[in-house]
């Protein structure tokens, strides 16, 4: 029996191709996150032109570590995760994850100040 | 629900110091359980990641309604809802990462994922937040 043409293509629901997927869809997340972060900031620090010092510097702090996580930790993150699409792919750092939940309440801290400002 | 035991190999068993210990008193991640199925995990991942973006889009709501929208409504109650938005993704922001753990935790235990009062506090606010939003307008309008 002839088999079918389909059969000689290379199988996307193997382990491997799903791996990739799930690679490709993390580290797309951490780019978007990335992008997210740097985006509120550079908002807040518009919005923060008159508002008193400390609140700009919160901002400025919110600024740095959003690029930090953009330029770093998304770019790293996707290389290991591509590299490890085998199936020895490791969760990410505790420590870079409390830094991004830092950054994002720092973040936080800074909006609140601008809200109650006006 | 978050029991700690010590760790296999980590850095902090053995002679480090107290306040090392009393600073960290969690176990590294990679001491828990066993590994699991990375589908799982990379699954965690982009839930925090996602829980992230969230709260910075409310953040951002927050700002930009407070210092983008002068004219719209009253300002209390213009206020009210930016602080409310804000308020919203601060707590988001603030516990993504302790969820993140807590999942991960619980995956490599095979345990039953940790249940969380987020969604729910976040999906009554931003609902309340949208009334206040409309109430804020449509008298605008009506003014």
């Amino acid at each position: 029996m002839t088999p079918a043409p389909e059969d000689d293509l290379p199988d996307r629901r193997t382990p491997y191709a799903a791996a990739g997927a799930q690679a490709e869809r993390t580290g797309l997340a951490w780019h978007r996150t990335g992008l997210v972060l740097a985006g509120t900031a550079g908002l807040l620090l518009h919005a923060s032109d008159d508002a008193v010092r400390p609140l700009r510097v919160a901002t400025l702090v919110g600024l740095v570590a959003a690029a930090a996580a953009l330029l770093v930790s998304g770019r790293r993150r996707s290389a290991v995760l591509r590299q490890g699409v085998d199936g020895s792919v490791r969760a990410p750092s505790a420590r870079l994850v409390t830094a991004l939940g830092l950054a994002g309440t720092v973040l936080g801290v800074a909006a609140l100040g601008l809200a109650l400002d006006t | 629900m978050s029991e700690t035991r010590p760790p296999r190999d980590g850095p902090d068993s053995g002679a480090g110091s107290g306040r090392r210990r009393a600073w960290r008193r969690r176990p590294p991640l990679q001491s828990v359980g066993t590994d699991p199925d990375y589908r799982f995990s990379l699954a965690n991942e982009r839930t925090f990641l996602a829980h992230l973006r969230t709260a910075l889009a409310l953040l951002a709501s927050g700002v930009a309604l407070a210092q983008l929208a002068p004219d719209v409504g009253d300002p209390r109650l213009r206020a009210a809802t930016s602080a409310l938005l804000v308020v919203l993704g601060l707590a988001l922001a603030a516990t993504s990462a302790h969820r993140w753990r807590r999942t991960e935790e619980a995956l490599r235990r095979a345990e039953p994922l940790p249940t969380s009062r987020v969604p729910l506090l976040l999906g009554n606010g931003v609902a309340l937040a949208a009334v206040l939003v409309l109430v804020a307008v449509v008298s605008e309008a009506w003014a």
